[in-house]
């Protein structure tokens, strides 16, 4: 180390405390004093040894609480006690190496396939939040592991989550049982006061699964049609059970009663999609005769739509004439 | 968007062991690692240099040696292991192996995943665990007879010859691919690929690849023409009830507006035989605004579909 950088260093540390603005340093030397006492440490022992602390006793104990708050908030456990439990001294704070630290023993060993599962696994997300908590629990497997050089792996490396600008208010409304507020546009645009209960991604969107206030009923919300004015209410919401599972919630199960069997002519040659899920039962030089069972009549709408001209329904006679009207109502505009 | 001194904080926390354990990085690499710039990463340094034990001696204070090619920290005092998983790590690594289990077809890959999640989630603090069953992923993914040959392939490198089902095209053409990554989207299983038949990188539904194998000595060609290019412009007007279509398609809508039971859509895509399908799928009225060659086209293949019951 220079000597003209140590000399800076001196001078540096000596400013510090009158400037009151590096905070960050305060802060990571006050983690540093906690981590290193074996035992608790009062705070005008505190005020004394660790840097940064300066102005009046007042003001010193005001940045210490928020200071306190803040570690807390980086997930440090700060241990609040006394030496003797029998005599009324002042309450004393430390940090467990233990509790601090990552134990690599707890994950256990890791080897390149499970690096590359990881890697993957943080790679998954768009939403800024999980992209960025992933990206640091790798940083910090990275911190007790040689560098994490994973095995190829013959698996989809993309997903396509939609970015959702929402993600971070709701998660932590839901870790902090708070209520949530905002307009939502579905069918129509309606005012909205939740108590949200779970999160949960399905394919590619994520959906808040909610106690609505006003129909007092679980409901479930895509976060993309959640306006701008989504407002995360001081309230807290009431201790409430969801029961219902995140699945039946959002699944779209296929109805059977919904599903409807149909006779379609396929052109020669053409309508190969059509053509996959059908059985063809009759066979002719310009048009195979063919039947399947559709999920819906939207479902047999959508496919038939899907294959143009190369595709006419034939039975049942009643959706014939409906998809006529789709067709129909498509382009009489 | 200016950072907090907690993000800071916490950055400069992850940093102390990460050099520590990797001496050697230069700044912009750290940068990159760290998701920063490598000014901010060499501010954070000169905070550390200036952080330390009770006493602040030379030998209490953080030691490091810090050159924007160089970085190594000699003595890392009492931080020389990073901090304990927090719940949002935990969180966004178990979900995204969540996410992966339905990808796989191989049984002791799904096994190694389910393995990882359980060690994750005995992480958690006891209090917290309840809290992370509270965010779930349901991903189903429909997978092709073919997914195995096509994965290998991306990953070796090489060739494929494949039966596809066009549905833009509603035709079965052979085909030689080169497969460059597969992805998820939506419960499909994509590829994209270089296609030789038509020059360009195209993006392969696995479920509609009828047959697929591999031709290890194929030559790759050098130039592509890139089908992502956004070529075309196209405004309509949909009905409300196909809100699901535009936010299922995000990277071809430039703009869009809800108003009242509409949604008047800017598309943007290289591809206008497919939106053209698609939009004639679409349940409600679907009025097309621009071009006009877009709105003869689509009004001709409605057409054609009513003339079959006249």
């Amino acid at each position: 180390m220079c000597r003209g950088y140590q000399i800076f260093r001196v001078l540096y540390l000596c400013h510090m405390s009158s400037t009151g603005s590096q905070k960050s340093e305060r802060l990571i030397n006050l983690t540093m004093a906690l981590l290193a006492s074996s035992r608790f440490l009062s705070k005008s022992e505190i005020f004394e040894i660790v840097a940064g602390y300066a102005g009046s006793a007042e003001t010193k104990e005001r940045m210490f609480e928020r200071d306190k708050n803040d570690l807390r908030e980086l997930g440090l456990d700060i241990e609040v006690g006394t030496e003797d439990p029998l005599f009324d001294d002042e309450a004393g704070y430390r940090i467990k190496p233990s509790s601090y630290a990552f134990q690599p023993e707890e994950i256990g060993a890791l080897d390149p396939l499970d690096i590359s599962l990881l890697s993957l696994a943080a790679a998954h997300w768009q939403n800024s939040l999980f992209s960025r908590s992933g990206q640091s629990a790798l940083r910090k497997l990275e911190s007790i592991l040689p560098l994490l050089e994973g095995e190829s792996l013959s698996l989809p490396l993309m997903s396509q989550e939609i970015p959702e600008s929402r993600f971070e208010s709701i998660w932590y409304a839901i870790k902090d049982g708070r209520v949530l507020s905002f307009t939502y546009r579905a069918g129509k645009d309606s005012r909205r006061r939740v108590e949200p209960l779970r999160m949960t991604l399905s394919e590619g969107f994520w959906y808040v699964i909610a106690f609505d206030l006003d129909v007092k009923e679980v409901r479930r919300f895509k976060l993309i049609r959640i306006g701008d004015d989504l407002k995360v209410e001081d309230s807290s919401r009431k201790a409430r059970e969801f029961h219902g599972t995140a699945t039946g919630a959002i699944t779209a199960d296929v109805n059977p009663a919904d599903e409807i069997d149909a006779v379609i002519l396929l052109r020669v040659g053409r309508a190969h999609e059509l053509r996959h899920i059908c059985n063809i039962v009759e066979e002719d030089s310009d048009w195979d005769r063919a039947t399947a069972r559709f999920d819906s009549e939207e479902d047999l709408f959508e496919k038939l739509a899907a294959a143009g001209s190369s595709a006419l329904l034939i039975y049942p006679q009643e959706s014939r004439l409906k998809f006529i009207a789709w067709i129909g109502e498509k382009i009489n505009v | 968007m200016s950072e907090s001194s907690l993000d800071r904080t916490s950055r400069a926390l992850d940093l102390i062991p990460f050099v520590t354990n990797n001496p050697g990085f230069s700044l912009a690499e750290l940068a990159d690692r760290f998701n920063s710039t490598p000014t901010q990463i060499f501010k954070d340094l000169e905070m550390l240099f200036m952080c330390g034990l009770p006493g602040y001696s030379h030998l209490e204070l953080i030691d490091m040696e810090l050159s924007e090619d160089y970085v190594a920290i000699n003595n890392p005092q009492n931080l020389d292991l990073p901090r304990r998983f927090s719940f949002q790590e935990i969180a966004s690594l178990t979900l995204g192996l969540q996410a992966l289990l339905p990808l796989t077809r191989n049984p002791e890959l799904a096994d190694r995943i389910s393995i990882l999640i359980t060690r994750l989630v005995a992480m958690v603090a006891e209090g917290e665990r309840a809290q992370l069953e509270l965010f779930s992923v349901q991903s189903e993914t429909l997978k092709g007879m073919w997914d195995e040959v096509i994965s290998t392939a991306a990953l070796r490198q090489s060739a494929i010859s494949i039966d596809y089902l066009s549905a833009r095209t509603d035709s079965l053409t052979t085909r030689t691919i080169f497969p460059e990554f597969t992805y998820s989207s939506r419960g499909y299983l994509y590829t994209k690929a270089l296609c030789t038949l038509s020059g360009e990188m195209r993006h392969f539904r696995h479920d509609r690849i009828m047959r697929a194998q591999e031709l290890p000595d194929a030559i790759r060609p050098e130039e592509v023409r890139n089908l992502n290019e956004k070529a075309v412009t196209i405004r309509a007007i949909l009905s409300r009830r196909n809100l699901y279509f535009v936010e299922a398609h995000p990277t071809i809508v430039a703009s869009s507006t809800i108003e009242d039971d509409q949604i008047e859509v800017t598309f943007e895509l290289g591809d206008s035989e497919w939106l053209l399908r698609e939009l004639s799928t679409l349940p409600g009225r679907v009025e097309i605004l621009h071009p006009a060659t877009f709105w003869e086209a689509y009004h001709a293949r409605l057409g054609a579909i009513l003339s079959l019951y006249r």
